[in-house]
């Protein structure tokens, strides 16, 4: 059985209606999602800001409700848990944020940040142990004892990075959203963040969410890769496929926009940029949501919105240019 | 970083910030001093505030004699009853600011904090208290307990939570959106737990400011109700109500109006100076 099942799951958002007493309106965000997650696995979620990825990793966790689907874990629905044992079950996934440290309370220390979770998940630790826990946990993210009492506006970005990793670890989770984890961080301090994430997959067991636009660090940590486009996955594939030749049009274009380090190359490449603008999410497309953007896009593409098909090697894409299997 | 630096709160930081404010620092030797003398002065004389002396009826000051500042109409000694004053408007003035500190910052965290509809519907619940009228508030409230202390401090509670409550409102707004707040969900930490451990917390610099300037404010309102004769009643005395009598008798005998006053403004100088030096410590607009 898989660690994480994901059943065509929807998430949207309650947005205040006009007025006090206005019924709150759902904008929906993200739409049919389903994908399954092994232990030890890392599923990379790529797509430009505002495809719903973030969107996506918390309705995975149930920081946000799902308005539609579901969610498994381990067989059970996430949905049918109550409160009170969730709090205790979120032991088991826990998440890492985009900006280190904003997700760090600035009044208190290393170390409180990163035993405050047990206080739920091992309710019956003493003081003494818990801070041993909260040791522990920042040993293997490499961060020494003396970094326990200090306080987060005396930490870089790696390091307040690490103790958000720390934090996320000191349960024993089996799996971990990374959502965005290197993108606020420095290039040489990004690698440093990739690797330890890796390594700690190969030491735990661990199942990895990865949520990222960069392209190169979605590379090298996932075994599959998602491309989410308008809060919908337009492509999934093996990480060694979808590098080798992406399917879809905006999975094309993800990729083409990566900026290259040669600069003859980079000049040769201009143009390839993604045109248009993209919709919006008030007033979703009727038909692909690439369809506004794409250079092959035909009547068809706007009218009649193409479904995520199977194709061969395990992949699948959602555009009417590619031949399912079935 | 130098290794040698010990790490430190920001609230540390910013307590050592306020350390080097000289006036604020005079401020609350000279505030602890006349809080000290209200609350231990009057044992040190072997009459009550509230005993008559018929040998010195409307004593003028005089070292030599018992009552060293004189007597009031009563023969009741000024100093003495200045002190007990002080001690009630002392009290009402810590305790209420204290009291409608803690009920303002709660109030203001959970409806910052729940956000939407909640939100909504508390802050305008205090926008219809703010529009109420204090005196008239004031009277209600005493017809309610029968007059008297309490009736005073729940008015003066009542009226003044309001404000730590917008403002630690508008705080708790933009923390509840912080990431920190995420993670904590996700370490699975229960809203109450959220606000009490993670939201208050983080308004603590604006609570320290503006609970030192509620203070002075509770005590201005304790005494300007006494003044008015809604307040503390005789033969009780409080800094209001000797103030009162003070400027009745202002054009013959000045001493029962600026012993009570002086030290009135001697307080709420101290405590407003306290209040901007706390301020200049936790701006964080000049961090």
């Amino acid at each position: 059985m898989p660690l994480l099942e994901v059943r065509r799951l929807d998430v949207g958002y309650l947005i205040p209606g006009e007025g006090l007493f206005a019924r709150p309106r759902r904008l929906p965000i993200v739409h049919d999602v389903s994908f399954d997650l092994d232990p030890g696995r890392t599923l990379g979620i790529v797509g430009e800001s505002g495809c719903g990825k973030s969107t996506l990793g918390r309705a995975l966790l149930r920081l946000n409700p799902p308005s539609g689907g579901e969610v498994l874990w381990r067989g059970t629905d996430l949905a049918t848990v109550p409160a009170r044992a969730l709090r205790r079950q979120r032991a088991e996934f826990q998440i890492i944020f985009q900006d280190p440290l904003a997700a760090l309370d600035p009044r208190m220390t290393v170390l409180a940040s990163v035993t405050r979770p047990l206080a739920t998940f091992a309710p019956g630790l003493g003081a003494r142990a818990r801070e041993e826990r909260g040791r522990a946990a920042l040993e293997k993210v490499g961060l020494g004892s003396d970094f326990a009492g200090r306080y987060p506006h005396e930490l870089s970005g790696g390091q307040a990075q690490r103790v958000g990793i720390a934090r996320a670890l000191v349960g024993d989770p089996k799996l971990v959203i990374c959502d965005e984890p290197v993108s606020a961080l420095d290039v040489s301090v990004q690698a440093q963040v990739v690797n330890l994430l890796m390594d700690l997959q190969d030491q735990l067991d661990l199942a990895l969410v990865f949520i990222s636009h960069n392209l190169a660090v979605v590379r090298q940590m996932a075994h599959e890769v998602m491309v989410m486009c308008l809060g919908r996955v337009v492509e999934k594939a093996p990480r060694g496929a979808f590098f080798a030749a992406p399917l879809h049009p905006y999975s094309q274009a993800l990729m083409a926009a990566v900026p290259e380090p040669d600069p003859h190359r980079e000049r040769a490449r201009r143009g390839t940029a993604i045109a248009g603008e993209v919709p919006s999410v008030l007033t979703p497309p009727s038909g692909c949501v690439f369809a506004s953007r794409c250079p092959r896009a035909e009547p068809r593409c706007h009218g009649e919105r193409p479904a995520l098909r199977p194709l061969q090697g395990g992949r699948s894409a959602a555009c009417h240019f590619i031949e399912g299997t079935s | 970083m130098a290794a040698d630096t010990v790490a430190r709160s920001t609230l540390a930081l910013q307590f050592a910030r306020f350390r080097r404010n000289r006036l604020a620092i005079v401020s609350i030797w000279l505030l602890a001093l006349i809080v000290a003398a209200c609350f231990l002065g009057p044992y040190a004389f072997p009459f009550t505030g509230e005993d008559a002396d018929f040998d010195f009826i409307g004593a003028p000051i005089d070292f030599t004699s018992p009552h060293l500042f004189g007597t009031d109409d009563f023969g009741r000694d000024l100093l003495v009853r200045t002190l007990e004053g002080g001690r009630v408007s002392l009290t009402i003035g810590f305790l209420g600011a204290f009291v409608a500190g803690v009920i303002g910052v709660l109030y203001g965290a959970v409806a910052g904090f729940a956000g939407g509809r909640t939100d909504s519907l508390m802050m305008r619940l205090v926008e219809v208290l703010y529009g109420f009228p204090y005196v008239i508030l004031v009277i209600l409230l005493s017809l309610l307990f029968g007059g008297g202390n309490t009736a005073l401090f729940a008015a003066i509670v009542f009226t003044l939570w309001l404000t730590p409550a917008v403002i630690v409102r508008s705080q708790a707004e933009g923390l509840a959106r912080r990431e920190f707040v995420e993670a904590a969900r996700a370490g699975g930490m229960t809203s109450t737990a959220i606000v009490l451990r993670h939201i208050v917390p983080n308004c603590a610099s604006v609570v320290i400011v503006y609970g030192s300037l509620l203070v002075p404010e509770v005590i201005l309102s304790e005494s300007f109700l006494s003044f008015l004769g809604i307040g503390i009643k005789e033969p009780q005395a409080s800094w209001g109500n000797l103030i009162q009598t003070g400027t009745s008798a202002m054009s013959t005998d000045l001493r029962l109006l600026l012993l009570p006053g002086a030290l009135l403004v001697a307080v709420l100088l101290c405590l407003n100076f306290i209040a901007d030096g706390l301020r200049d410590a936790f701006d964080p607009n000049d961090r």
